[in-house]
Order: structure tokens, then sequence, then C-alpha cells
């Protein structure tokens, strides 16, 4: 069996899938508007009281001015920054909710699912939420023990590497080859976690070390075929961006209407990376719910057995 | 041949070669006083860091005062150990990171007059500034015999300097050298009556971590002997090269009418020539920087031809660059008569403008502080603020005001708004007053004080007095105060002159009003409009028309200490303004207005003339706030929380 035809087949299927699954592209749509928008209101209301009657901000809108915001942050600094303080916690906050509704996606996107309903949907992140959370925890443990041992090794080869350098492009070029070794490290890591999700909800595991470790072995038996699906998705991504900085470039600045493109523009890439984010993960659970060769015995024989 | 060999192998050379042939003058009459004159012979042992030195000095006595003792600067003793007094008072990184062999020093070991006399046993270390006996960055020298006023005292030192590692301007790494500040440099000696000195004193401050330097003009005639594998750059111009067979090479410098000689060498320099009018320009540059190179000569002649415009010829007829090595740019860049170090970085794209901001710094220096000599060490706003004041100028006229520093991705910023910003978003902008002594500043606040305040401070007058004035009171200051030794009063007495000559009376007498309160003072500017309110006013009993008169009162505060003029501008409902003039010496001011509109917006200083106000988002008021900005604002915040998020939950 070609080993591309399992990928190949993941692709296809994972797109099915989520064309399939509309619904719940919007549901995590508004579920990131609605957990950023609280947070944005309070910067307005703590934005409006430093501002007050005052006509010094008109000149943002045709641009970043330096004297304005450091004024602004200089007079009212502390209210701002007491809001945008919240942001590590809901950022917290945000990472154990989209961890229980990582259950509802993969689940979802499963090949015994016909139709996406919410109710089904919110039945299965709760089925899955505690395992999946005590999976976010070893998660985290894992990235710090690993970006640890990284940067002591990475530092210190970094360091030998450019200790008597004369310039800084070597020392820049060097801290960029370690750095992105370490980049890849840990993005190796994140596919094991990924398939390790993927486990729990597709084989029900029970065990979070086990479902790591059979995640960790699917990655290792196909390492380029299996961390293929986040890079189609990351590609897709940076052309989304791209496309979206040229259109925001074009829109004139200033007017209440090109502000409101603008915020249509940004929320439609919002929209774009809900969809992608589905695809990625339904590609993943195409591939990963696929019967791979290694994993099936098939018996020969020189001739066929006698009747 | 023994290291001891070759050196005194080159200095017998050396010494014979300034009298085979004399350098060329620069200029037919001179320039300066010429008060400091050096004649030096140095050789560097790149292995040691170690130079080595014989330094004769021709010092004419400036006063009609009977000398009695001179006193020297011993810069380089600063880095002698942590004892000394510029150590003491950094509390930068550097100074904790210093260790056995990257310490600097400078040991003389005979100072004789022309007669032969040893002075050496008179030698005494001073501390005029603290009570520090550790620090040897001044001795003092009784004479053997007393110098009469106008005469001539030849002293030769024979001296041995190791260079520290490169942290503060001056030392080695990795085989580049920046030699500044290496020999044993007179003090000034101020007659009664200069820098409003009561009586002849000498004026010969320690090293401190905030301060810089303050000499005397004169020529310098230096010949630097290196391994030829190395690239030497220098004050002045090269007059002679001569290569050894021992793999040495010796070079001869000459400059006039300057104050001071810096050199530097490297293996790596790669060199660019350009030119300038009569200015012959030399770029040494790091290899991996070379592609910034003609940044650097477009920000050069920019700026020679802007400051030649605004302030006074270039009188010098070369102009070397020096591109720091990386690793050693966290001081920036530092200005040298004809020499200066500048700031560049591999990769940096063009929308981001250090490079070319460090040379304009760096080379306006050498009018503020190198032709007008400032005592740095007590009025470091002198030359400091000047040359931010024109950097600013400079950079924004050449380069697009908003965006001449920054220009990169949609964020932009232009050099008198970060200028600007560091004063205005100070905690306490009243701590000090940008007139204050360098080394009197609390830790940290010298930049501040001496660099942005001032800054601001010039703008404000600029923008007061007109371009035009400023520029005529800048060409009169320079023409007046160049090769000499100004204090801050002299330039208060400048442009008063000036102003009143163009204004009359119209900004007071003289300009002291306003140099006590910004920069003899500490006070800061700030105006306010502190309210706005419109009221309809009720009918008169009988009156049977229909029209109606609205009272509109406005309040503008001043929230400072600094009273300077204002003009506020009243804008009413049918577009109509009115603008007031406000001298400022109230803490407050109201205006009232019975008319058939009313007014919808006030703004005090709406064109921005007073640059030194610290908070410019109270200087308006209006009855219809445009919300759009902050919807704007927030639905920025909004996207990128979103994406924020997004990317946690995809890693996690």
């Amino acid at each position: 069996m070609n080993a591309q035809a399992p990928l190949r087949n993941a692709l296809r299927t994972g797109l099915r899938r989520a064309i399939r699954s509309r619904g719940m592209i919007l549901l995590l749509y508004a579920v990131s508007f609605l957990s950023a928008l609280p947070l944005a209101l309070g910067f307005r209301s703590a934005a409006l009281s430093v501002v007050g009657s005052s006509r010094a901000p008109e000149v943002l809108l045709q641009g970043f001015d330096l004297t304005v915001i450091g004024d602004f942050l200089k007079s009212g600094g502390a209210a701002v920054t007491g809001v945008m303080g919240t942001v590590f916690p809901a950022t917290i906050l945000f990472l154990l909710l989209s961890a229980v509704l990582s259950g509802g996606v993969y689940a979802s996107l499963r090949s015994t699912t016909e139709n996406w309903t919410a109710a089904s949907f919110l039945s299965a992140c709760g089925r899955y939420a505690g395992r999946l959370l005590r999976l976010l925890c070893l998660s985290l443990l894992m990235y710090l023990a690993v970006a640890a041992l990284l940067l002591i090794a990475g530092g210190a080869i970094a360091h030998s590497l450019t200790k008597d350098a004369v310039g800084e492009d070597t020392v820049i070029l060097a801290q960029l080859a370690v750095g992105g070794v370490a980049a890849c490290a840990l993005y190796f890591l994140s596919l094991c976690i990924d398939y390790a999700r993927v486990d729990i909800v597709l084989r029900d595991r029970r065990s979070i070390v086990q479902a790591v470790r059979e995640g960790a072995r699917f990655l290792l038996r196909r390492p380029l075929s299996g961390s293929a699906p986040p890079v189609v998705g990351l590609f897709l991504l940076a052309l989304a961006a791209v496309a979206y900085l040229i259109l925001e470039d074009i829109l004139p600045a200033g007017t209440p209407g090109s502000i409101v493109l603008v915020v249509l523009l940004q929320q439609l890439f919002m929209l774009v990376r809900a969809l992608l984010k589905v695809l990625v993960s339904g590609i993943i659970v195409a591939y990963y719910e696929y019967p791979h060769a290694a994993n099936v015995y098939v018996p020969a024989w020189d001739r066929p057995p006698a009747d | 041949m023994t290291l001891f060999a070759r050196a005194t192998l080159s200095l017998v050379l050396g010494i014979l070669s300034t009298f085979i042939a004399p350098a060329t003058p620069w200029f037919p009459t001179p320039l300066s006083p010429r008060t400091a004159n050096y004649q030096i012979e140095v050789s560097l042992d790149t292995a040691s860091s170690t130079l080595r030195g014989e330094e004769t000095l021709v010092w004419k006595n400036p006063s009609d005062d009977v000398i009695q003792e001179v006193q020297f600067h011993l810069y380089l003793n600063a880095f002698r150990n942590a004892s000394s007094t510029h150590l003491q008072e950094s509390n930068a990184m550097w100074a904790r990171s210093m260790h056995d062999g990257d310490w600097g020093f400078i040991d003389i070991s005979s100072i004789r007059t022309e007669d032969g006399d040893e002075l050496l046993p008179r030698m005494e270390f001073i501390h005029p500034d603290d009570d520090n006996d550790f620090d040897r960055t001044v001795f003092r020298l009784p004479l053997h015999r007393t110098v009469g006023p106008r005469q001539t005292l030849i002293l030769r030192l024979s001296f041995t300097a190791r260079l520290p590692r490169l942290v503060r301007r001056t030392g080695q790494d990795r085989g580049f050298f920046m030699v500044a500040q290496w020999f044993p440099k007179i003090g000034v000696y101020e007659p009664a009556g200069m820098r409003g000195a009561p009586v002849g004193r000498w004026n010969c401050h320690q090293f401190h971590a905030n301060t810089e330097f303050y000499a005397d003009f004169g020529v310098y005639d230096v010949t630097i002997t290196t391994p030829s594998s190395l690239v030497v750059g220098a004050t002045g111009t090269r007059e002679e090269v001569h290569v050894h067979p021992d793999g040495t090479t010796r070079l001869r410098y000459h400059a006039e009418d300057v104050h001071d000689f810096a050199w530097t060498a490297s293996p790596h320099f790669q060199e660019v020539s350009d030119r300038w009018r009569h200015v012959a320009i030399r770029a040494l540059m790091q290899p991996q920087h070379f592609a910034q190179a003609a940044r650097h000569l477009a920000a050069a002649k920019a700026t020679l031809e802007y400051l030649d415009r605004s302030v006074g010829p270039f009188p010098y007829p070369t102009l070397t660059i020096v591109d720091w090595p990386h690793g050693v740019t966290a001081d920036g860049g530092m200005e040298y008569p004809t020499l200066f170090t500048t700031v560049s970085m591999w990769g940096l794209p063009e929308g981001i403008r250090f490079p070319e901001l460090a040379t304009v710094h760096e080379l306006t220096h050498d009018y503020f502080h190198g032709i007008i000599a400032n005592n740095e060490f007590e009025e470091a706003w002198l030359d400091e603020g000047f040359t931010q004041y024109f950097e600013t100028r400079i950079m924004d006229d050449s380069y697009g005001g908003p965006c001449s520093v920054i220009d990169v991705g949609g964020l932009r910023a232009g050099d008198l708004a970060l200028t600007r910003s560091p004063y205005a978003s100070f905690p306490n902008p009243r701590l000090a007053a940008p007139a204050t002594p360098g080394w009197k500043f609390p830790a940290g606040q010298y930049g501040v004080f001496t660099y942005n305040k001032p800054t601001v401070v010039l703008a404000t007058l600029e923008r007061l007095v007109g371009r035009a004035t400023m520029d005529s009171v800048m060409r009169t200051y320079f023409r007046r105060w160049a090769f000499r030794h100004p204090s801050g009063r002299d330039f208060v007495a400048v442009a008063s002159e000036v102003v009143h000559n163009i204004h009359g009376t119209r900004y007071g007498r003289d300009l002291s009003w306003f140099f006590e309160q910004t920069i003899y003072g500490n006070g800061v500017c700030d105006y306010e409009i502190s309210s706005l309110q419109v009221r309809r006013e009720p009918a008169a009993p009988g009156d049977t028309s229909q029209q109606r008169l609205f009272r509109s009162t406005i309040v503008a505060s001043r929230l400072g200490e600094v009273m300077l003029p204002v003009v506020l501008r009243i804008r009413f409902n049918d577009g109509s303004e009115t603008m007031e003039e406000w001298d400022g010496r109230d803490p407050a001011l109201e205006l009232r207005y019975l008319k058939p509109v009313p007014a919808v917006e006030a703004a005090v200083d709406p064109d921005g003339v007073l640059v030194m106000d610290v908070n410019r988002n109270n200087n308006s008021k209006t009855l219809a706030p445009a919300r759009t900005v902050i919807w704007k604002y927030t639905f920025k915040v909004l996207f990128w929380l979103q994406n924020l998020y997004a990317t946690i939950a995809g890693i996690g």
C-alpha cells in the first residue's frame, strides 16, 4: 500500500467532514469571539474614562501616533493596564475551555458521526472533559521540561558556536538555527499531544499516559506524513494572514465606513481560523482512523492452500 | 626583535619623521587660541592591549594670572578598579561584569621640563568632586617655575596605558580597538570672567559615570605604530604611512584646532570613501554591516548640508565614521573631533533608521562640543540638548516628520516624538533641572534631563519665535562661540540679543524668563482645557423674538509651573472660530461668550507650539467627542485577543 494513500485519503475525508460540520465551525468562532469580548469592552471603558472629551485621540484614526499613545498611557495607563492585566488569566481560562471543547471537536469528526448537532457535540465535550484536562496538565509539564532542556542545551550550543564571533550575523544565524531545532522538537511534542487527544476520543482511552504513548508511537512510525496535516493548516493560515494584511492595507484608514470594513475583515479572518482548526482536526482524525498497513496482518502463501 | 626594541625603533623613527616632513597646515590662520598642543608618539601592543607613549605638551597660559600648578586628566584610570568614582557611580551591569584582565589604566613614568628637570615626584592625585581617595582620574602638578601671563609651558610625559575591555566607548574587544581619552590631558584653566568664573581657576573634574569631557583647543601631531594587519582611523588627516619590515606600520596624523584626539584600529574594517564639498569622508565598516555604509554616508552628507545652512560651516577637511562591532553598541555612538562612532545592525530594514539617527547625532556633536566646546561636566545640556535638538530637525526634515525613525509595518515614529516621549512620560519630570552638573543627577536620570528635556525646550522656543529666528540665533551663537568655551548664560545672552533684534520686546526684554523656568528650573509645562460648558440663556421678560442666546464658558488651566504664552481656539456650532491669547501667568483663565450659537470645542495650544507640554491629551475638549477611534481600537484589541486565544489553544 502506498504510504501517501492514507494521507491523501485523510485530506479528502477531513475536508468533507469539516464541510459537514459548519455548525461546529460557527460555534468555535462564537466561543472565541465571546471569550475576547468582555476584555475588549473593558478596554473600551478604560479608554473612554481616560480620553474623556479630548479631541487628541482623533489623530489615531489616521494611524499610529506616538505622542498621543504615550500621553494617553501616562495619564491613564493604570486603568488600561489594569484591564489588560487580566489577559493572562483569561488566556488560561480559554486554554482550559479549549481543551474541553476539543473532545467535542474530535468526536464530531469521527467516521461514525453522521450529522453534527450541538447536543452531541456538548455531550462529547462532557464525556471526555476530565481526561482531556488531565492531558492538558500533563502536556504543560512536558512542555516545560522539554523547553527547559532545550534552553539549556541550545544556549550552550549557541554560546559555543558564537563566543568568538566578530559579526552579529553569525550570532543571529546560529541562534536561529538552534532555535529552529528547538522549535521542531517542541512542535513534534505538540503533535504527540494532538494524536494523544485523538486517541483518547477515538479509542475511548482511559489512561492519559497510554494515550500519550500511543500518540507518540503513531507519530514515530510515520513522522513526515503524521506531521503533514498541521503543516497544511499552517500554510493555509499564512495565506489567509497575507490576504488579510493586503486587504487591510488597501482599505483607507480613518472613516467610520472603512473601520466597519476592517472589523468585518478581521472577523472573517477569525472564521477562517476556526474553519482551519476544524479542517486540520478532521484530517488528523481521519488519518488516525485509517487502517494503516502496519496495523493489518495479511498472511501470504506461495501457492493457494489445498482444498 | 624584542617588543621594547621594536617600540624604541618606532619611537625614534617617529620623532625623526616629524622633523623630516612637517604636516600640511589645514588653515592659513588659527581658528582657535591653540592653548593645548600635543605631539604624541604611541605604539600599540595588541597582545596585551597596551599603549606606550611619549607626549610633548605645549601649553599656553590663556590668562593674566601667574600659574603655579597644572592639572591633568587621566581618564583611563576610571577603569583601573572598582574603587574609582566612575565605577562606584555606575549601577550598570557592565560595571559588575568587569573581571581580572578587563581593567584598564594609565600610568605616567616621567614628567620632564624642557630643561630636563623631572617633576614626577611632585605629582599628586586629587578628587575635586568627592571624597574618594581611590579615584586616580585627576592629578595636580606643582611647577618648578611659574608660568607668567600668556607664557608657554612645555612638558614631556612618558606614559603606559592599558585599554580596558570595551564597555564604555574606549577599550578593546575581539581585536577591535577604540582608543579614546588615552593620553595625559591637561585640564582647562578658566581665567576670571570666563563662564562666570569669579577668579582664575582650574576646571578639571573627575571622570564620573554621568560626565563626558572638557578640554582646550590646539594642534595635535600624533604618530601611531600598530601591527600592519590593522586598519587605522583617527582624528585628523593622515600625513604619512611607513610600513616596517618587522610587521608594524607607523602612521602620522595631524589635526588643527581640535580639543581631543581619538583613534581606532581593527583588522576587520572595510573602508568606503566619499566626499562632501571640501570634506573627505571615510567610513570604516564592520564586514557584516558593509551594506549599510551607504546609509551612514547619506546621513552624514545630509547632516553637513543641514548644519552648514542652519548653524555654520564645517571647517575641517576630514571626517571618519567608525562602525562599532557587534556586542559593544550598548552605549550607542560617541563623538570626537572629525571622528565618530556609529551604530549598525545586520539585516536592519530601511524603515528602521537607527543607523542614520546615530550618525546624524554624533556628527552634529562635532558642532556642539567639537567646535562650540562647552564644559560637558558642568553643562552637558549645552551639547547633548543642542545636538539632540538638531538631530530631531535633521531626521524629521530629511526622512519625514511622523515616520523619520521608524516606518515599518504600520508602526511609525518620528524623532521629535521619540525624543519627547521619555521626558513626557517620565514618572517625575520635576526631578532635576537640565542645568544641573552631570555628576549630580540622580542615578539613571542624566539622559532625560540633558538630552530630552533641553530638546523639547529648544523646540518650543523655535515654535514660539519662528524657525528663521531660531536659525539666526544658532548662526550667531556659532559665529561668536566657535572654538571657545561658552556657558549656558552665554547662549541665553545670544538668544536674547537676536530675538530682541528681530522681534523687539514681543518676547520680553530678554529671554531669561524662558530659560530660568525651563533650563535652570525644574518646573513642567502642562496646559489644559478644564471645562467647556454651554447653557441656553432664558428669554428676557418681554422679549418676543425667537432668537435664543447661548452662554459658553471655557476654563483653561495651567497645571505646571512653567508659564508660557499660549493661544486658545474656540470653535462654534456654525463653524466660526475665535482665537484668544493668554500669557499663562495666572493658574487659570475663564472665557465667556454670549452668542446665538454654542461653542462646541475649545483647544489650548492647538498648533502644538509647546512641544514641552507633558500632556497633550488634555489640551482640548469637545461637546461631541467622536468615539470612532475608541471603537477602532476596541475592535483591534478584540482581534488581537481572539488571535492570542486561537494560537494558545492550537499549541495547548
